[in-house]
């Protein structure tokens, strides 16, 4: 089995006592209780998970657990933001089930809301870059505060965008982009990317100059 | 054929400086790594596993480049370490579900026989073991993927003296085959006394011997006599010192200068291992 496949493989396992937390946190803010399209599922979710999933490999004698294993460095740091990603798309996923499901028992239609969807999934990527490398340079210590601060930014921030999108002058931008959709969604897609590459080149830079 | 060389290795923490620490260690025999504690011995054990990057300095294991961007090597080692480095809240069985695709020569019916050995259950969670069960586990992990390499720092500590000699014979049993090695970190020398065949002792981030434990026997001497035989030259030549109101006892590390310089007048006794790490731990001027 390719090593990164194991790694991955080992996040899954990892995640697995989340599991019934994961479930109640997505009915509790689903639409069955909450309205519809909650920001704080979309929001929270897919992020709780992501850090959930990272987190398991936080302490240092884990840390030293996976460098034991016959695995290079690059291979550890890069597995992690590939387990991230399937973790923020699943999370996703989970929020959209969820909200399909509610769509269809409240209103008898079944509906997507897409942009919701895209922009949960941009701006996930984009706190995963940021998280990441803070995660690798600030270890376990100076993890327990990022949690905390990540979790507000990512709830501020979703109250912001939501704003930030109803506004008047992002309305003309929100034209522009139904205008352009495959060139808004290649821009957007590049810079995701970018930022994602940049992320993880920071990350291996930091995890290769570790001692643990 | 050395399974490990480590050549020139240095590293710097703060308040701590390992210095220019190069020794090989032999295929097909056991090699104890001792010293005090903070001495080094972790940090060289780590350099080799990946975990620590040196300021300077290279290692091979088994012929290969190792050090913190390697991995494959990793494949022909089998690690024990000083404290618990597995996720605490799964069961043995899980956390050998995570392991064993990693390693390309995993044996499930020698794990399997190591685990019924060790008498341990499967189910039981790490977190729920005792000491002594999580470093057989520790054992029965790194077996059962047939290293020819295994690396183990300080296993012994914290163990009862049961499954401590259990662990010796267990070592002794796998050195049998030819081509298997053993690097073992300890302050508890008198394992080393046992089975060890090469002694690599360091102190203060310094490289002290690393030889034969015979010839290393055979080589420091120690001193016991009046006080009156203690001059300045005499106590240069001493390792380390030890007074009291009556006389003293000293380690020499050289027997044939010592019985030169001391003649009848002294007692010689053979130290042990425990004996030149003390004594060169210390260093001179120790009252009792």
């Amino acid at each position: 089995m390719p090593k990164v496949i194991c790694l991955i493989r080992k996040d899954l396992i990892l995640i697995q006592r989340y599991l019934w937390l994961i479930l109640i946190y997505a009915f509790v803010f689903s639409g069955f209780i909450q309205s519809n399209d909650s920001t704080l599922l979309y929001g929270l979710l897919p992020g709780l998970l992501l850090i959930l999933a990272i987190g398991s490999d936080m302490r240092l004698p884990q840390q030293q657990f996976l460098v034991s294993l016959p695995v290079k460095r690059n291979y550890l740091v890069f597995s992690k933001y590939a387990s991230s990603f399937i973790f923020l798309v699943l999370g996703i996923a989970v929020c959209l089930i969820m909200n399909v499901i509610t769509d269809m028992v409240d209103y008898g239609v079944l509906k997507v809301n897409a942009p919701l969807v895209l922009g949960t999934f941009v701006s996930m990527m984009v706190f995963m870059s940021i998280y990441l490398p803070l995660y690798y340079w600030l270890g376990i210590k100076g993890a327990q505060y990022l949690n905390i601060v990540m979790m507000v930014i990512i709830m501020v921030g979703n109250g912001a965008i939501s704003s930030l999108l109803g506004s008047e002058d992002m309305s003309r931008s929100l034209e522009w982009v139904s205008a352009h959709a495959w060139a808004a969604g290649i821009l957007t897609a590049s810079a995701t990317a970018l930022v994602v590459f940049i992320s993880y080149m920071i990350s291996l830079a930091i995890f290769r100059k570790k001692d643990l | 054929m050395n399974a490990v060389e480590v050549n020139g290795l240095s590293k710097s923490y703060s308040g701590y400086k390992m210095n220019d620490i190069s020794f090989p260690v032999p295929r097909g025999y056991i090699t104890g790594l001792i010293g005090p504690n903070g001495a080094g011995k972790s940090t060289i054990i780590k350099a080799i596993m990946g975990m620590v990057v040196p300021d300077e300095g290279t290692i091979t294991v088994l012929g290969q480049n190792a050090g913190a961007m390697e991995g494959m090597y990793k494949q022909e080692i089998g690690y024990i370490s000083d404290e618990n480095i597995f996720y605490e809240y799964m069961s043995l069985e899980q956390m050998k579900r995570i392991i064993a695709p990693f390693y390309t020569k995993w044996d499930e019916d020698l794990y399997l026989k190591y685990m019924d050995l060790f008498e341990l259950p499967s189910r039981k969670k790490i977190k729920d073991c005792s000491k002594g069960m999580k470093t057989k586990y520790s054992i029965a992990l790194a077996l059962s993927h047939h290293p020819s390499l295994l690396i183990m720092d300080e296993p012994t500590a914290g163990l009862d003296p049961v499954f401590r000699r259990e662990l010796l014979d267990l070592l002794a049993e796998y050195i049998l085959e030819e081509e298997n090695t053993i690097l073992f970190s300890t302050h508890l020398t008198t394992d080393l006394d046992r089975v060890a065949d090469y002694v690599t002792f360091v102190n203060r981030g310094r490289l002290i011997f690393s030889d034969n434990k015979d010839e290393v026997l055979e080589r420091y001497i120690i001193i016991k006599g009046g006080k009156e035989l203690l001059d300045g030259d005499i106590r240069k030549e001493m390792i380390g010192l030890r007074e009291t109101e009556v006389g003293f006892e000293g380690l020499s590390g050289n027997r044939d200068q010592a019985k030169t310089l001391f003649g009848e007048k002294v007692i010689y006794q053979a130290p042990t291992l425990e004996d030149i790490m003390y004594f060169t731990a210390k260093g001179g001027k120790q009252h009792a």
